[in-house]
């Protein structure tokens, strides 16, 4: 039994103690395994990624659409069509487990010394129509806004679907062009950011 | 407390390191003074494990998906107390090391000998040796424990969390434009030649046709006018006369994107009807609109009526001073300079008179004239009169055809002194003017001057603010003489503009002009039938890419076509693009207007 006694005497109590927390470490830290098939699903789908709109100066509480038809363009909503992703700006498809909502802003705010309004909504494809659609102000709960503003950096609104539903979404701008008289090209960016949740 | 450890750790290294020298086993303190770096080496170890077990667990602990701790939701709580505790015994035993290794040096010895009550005189010089040439040594291994714990916690106190979250974007390109307007008569729509018809220029190209509330009698002439103001950038004006003599004036409300009408605004008559007896223009301040009309009559022959931005205001009269006549002709400028609710007027009448007015923006004013201007104008059934601003000094210039073939007079009022009637002779004139024009240069104090006269002939002049040039004959056979089948305008930037006129069927006929008196040779672009007016708009803003001039072209097949300048080309639009039906070519029953807030 020379072992445990020179054992003893070059740790001694404190080392013994080491040994012991570092033991309990190593329990905590033990896993085991158990087999997992994780199965990635895309809730989202965009649609158009770039539009082009004419405005013209001095107007007052028109609208546009992203993706836009018509003259001027973008003053037409699209014809739907499901297997052309030109004609919406994004699809949703939730199963029965997951809700998604999706937020929607602009990267940057619009200049507000060039337009006096800027409103974001948005529509969806009811099988016939467009239809509008509600916006919320956070991922969760009830509170609804009536638009997102444009001309506020920051400001976002969320759209919120429910679960088992397959939706194509349109978004609808209501601006005045009305502060200058300018026509340099304006670039604006919309940013849609899916975000499953178990429930609103 | 300090004392007391000191001391066990001295009973201890007393255990170490004095007993083997009791024995005198020189071998075997070797392998006891090992002992000593096995305990550094686990505390270090232990003390360093610690410190990552707790932050480990009170700071990056994460459910893992697929994994199961085996000591379940206690796992996080056994790691971090089992590394609290590694910390604590881990420092402990380094504090044991270190204290012994002074001991061993022999710092402590006499503390030692004190509380053990032993002679040290055994205590070997060879250890004191071994240990002083191992000093050197031991400096650096101190620095790394002492790097190693500081890393641990310098890690601790800046964890860093990385977040990713996948967002996609759609890029809009918004191109903001000026629009136009064209209002025309148009045998369509459900009212026919009663209501106007409205067309909006996109840029590129003009709208489908929008039908306008009836005027309950076929139009005839259509003026309108644009707001000046920033504040109502989205109204304009537009002012028909029809058949039953009744003016109808249609205001757009771009807030409320409707029409504001008020039919029968005003009554020229059925005999003044045949002419454009009326006008409308904006003040350029205060944003107030006039309507300007003969009323068929030879005593208060003028009535006029105010757009204050929500309504018109009733009929006021203004009995001319020193003419007797129906007014058949009326023209209206706004002056264009800062500050201004100027409103120049001039009119022709029944009697071939010729007088002129200024609106000061409360009264009217005969700018101090004391007799009539002109009593035998060359012709009182067309439009033989004109008035426009200088752009930059603000000075009107009024301008009629006088009796004699190739006489033209002119008037100029600078804001507090009217000129002295004036002639301006244009030597080619085949007749006495019949339809004139009057183009201000936007940039400068230029003007031309446009004369479709009584023998066909089509001449211009140069007005460059204190003289006049009088350019070569363009034309001795334009389309006709009964109708304006030429126009002029400037482009935008000014200086240079465009003259185009119909002479010959098929084709319409232009030419540029470069201020003060360089012409380009003619050009031709192929229309359909003969040209019997021509209308020109310049565009108020100069964009490459948008179009400088706006034009408008009805023929003797009834159609009113359009026309676009870029600068280089004119391109016919369509002979018939507005309306391939207007039933009539006996009144100017169309206008274009560009949007003209600033």
């Amino acid at each position: 039994m020379k072992f445990p006694r020179d054992l003893r005497a070059m740790l001694g109590v404190k080392g013994f103690l080491c040994l012991a927390s570092l033991t309990a470490i190593v329990l905590a830290l033990v896993t085991y395994t158990a087999p997992v098939t994780i199965t990635p699903t895309a809730q989202f789908t965009i649609g158009a990624t770039t539009a082009s709109w004419t405005v013209y100066v001095n107007d007052i509480n028109e609208t546009r659409n992203l993706p836009g038809s018509g003259s001027p363009a973008g003053s037409q909503t699209p014809i739907f069509s499901e297997s052309d992703p030109s004609t919406y700006a994004f699809k949703v498809i939730t199963d029965a487990a997951q809700v998604c909502a999706v937020k929607i802003e602009l990267t940057a705010a619009v200049n507000n010394s060039k337009f006096s309004k800027f409103e974001i909504t948005a529509k969806y494809w009811n099988g016939s129509a467009w239809a509008d659609e509600a916006l919320y102000d956070a991922t969760t709960g009830s509170t609804t806004k009536s638009y997102v503003n444009g001309l506020t950096l920051g400001d976002a609104g969320y759209i919120h679907q429910g679960t088992t539903t397959t939706r194509y979404y349109l978004i609808i701008v209501t601006y005045s062009y009305d502060l200058v008289d300018e026509t340099t090209l304006i670039t604006a960016i919309f940013q849609y950011t899916p975000l499953p949740r178990d429930a609103f | 407390m300090l004392l007391t450890e000191t001391r066990e750790t001295a009973l201890e290294t007393e255990k170490l390191v004095l007993k083997p020298f009791e024995q005198d086993q020189d071998a075997s303190a070797k392998g006891k003074r090992s002992y000593l770096k096995i305990r550094l080496i686990l505390g270090l170890t232990t003390i360093i494990i610690g410190l990552w077990a707790a932050n480990l667990a009170l700071f990056h602990w994460v459910e893992r998906t697929g994994l199961q701790y085996l000591l379940g939701a206690y796992a996080r709580y056994v790691c971090a107390y089992g590394g609290f505790a590694a910390m604590i015994f881990g420092g402990m035993l380094i504090n044991d090391c270190l204290v012994s290794r002074k001991v061993l040096k022999g710092k402590d010895i006499v503390a030692i000998t004190a509380d053990s009550e032993k002679p040290l005189s055994h205590v070997p010089e060879k250890v004191e040796e071994q240990e002083r040439s191992a000093g050197a040594r031991r400096k650096k291994p101190k620095k790394k424990i002492a790097a190693v714990p500081l890393a641990v916690i310098l890690f601790m106190l800046c964890p860093v969390t990385v977040n990713s979250i996948i967002s996609y974007t759609s890029t809009v390109l918004i191109e903001p434009k000026w629009s136009a307007f064209a209002y025309y008569r148009s045998n369509t729509g459900s009212n026919l030649l009663a209501s106007c018809k409205e067309r909006v220029w996109n840029g590129s190209g003009w709208s489908s046709e929008n039908e306008m509330l009836s005027s309950g009698s076929n139009i005839r002439y259509v003026r309108a006018a644009y707001c000046p103001i920033q504040l109502r950038g989205y109204e304009n004006i537009v002012v028909t006369l029809s058949d039953d003599g009744y003016l109808d004036a249609y205001v757009w409300d771009g807030l409320n994107k409707v029409w504001v009408v008020t039919n029968n605004v005003g009554f020229v008559g059925t005999t003044a009807n045949a002419y454009r007896s009326f006008d409308v223009a904006y003040e350029k301040t205060t944003g107030r609109a006039l309507i300007v009309y003969s009323r068929g009559t030879t005593t208060d022959e003028i009535g006029y009526r105010i757009w204050d931005g929500v309504s018109w205001g009733s009929e006021q009269l203004l009995n001319l001073e020193y003419t007797t006549g129906v007014v058949y002709w009326i023209a209206l400028a706004t002056k264009p300079t800062a500050n201004a609710n100027e409103i120049a007027m001039i009119y022709l009448d029944a009697n071939v008179d010729v007088h002129g007015y200024v609106w000061t923006g409360s009264s009217w004013s005969l700018m101090g004239e004391t007799a009539v201007w002109e009593t035998s104008a060359a012709i009182a059934t067309e439009e033989c009169i004109a008035v426009a601003y200088e752009q930059a000094s603000g000075m009107a210039l009024f301008i009629w055809g006088d009796s004699v073939s190739t006489g033209n007079y002119y008037r100029i009022w600078d804001g507090s002194t009217l000129g002295a009637t004036t002639l301006l002779a244009i030597p080619a004139q085949g007749g006495v003017t019949n339809w004139v024009a009057l183009r201000a240069d936007p940039a400068t104090n230029g003007i031309v001057y446009l004369v479709v006269d009584a023998g066909s002939d089509l001449n211009t002049a140069f007005w460059d603010g204190t003289a006049w040039t009088v350019h070569p004959e363009h034309d001795s056979a334009v389309n006709t003489n009964a109708r304006r089948c030429a126009d002029f305008e400037w482009e935008p930037p000014g200086s240079k503009g465009l003259l185009a006129w119909g002479t010959a069927p098929n084709t319409l006929s232009y030419k540029r002009f470069t201020a003060s008196s360089i012409w380009s040779g003619i050009s031709t672009i192929s229309t359909t039938g003969n040209e019997l007016w021509v209308q020109l708009k310049r565009n108020p803003r100069d964009v490459a890419s948008n179009a400088k001039i706006l034009g408008a072209i009805l023929n003797n097949n009834f159609d009113l076509g359009a026309l676009k300048w870029d600068g280089s080309t004119l391109t016919n639009m369509g002979d018939s693009i507005f309306t391939s039906d207007t039933t009539a070519t006996t009144f100017e029953c169309f206008n274009i207007i560009f949007s003209d807030s600033s």
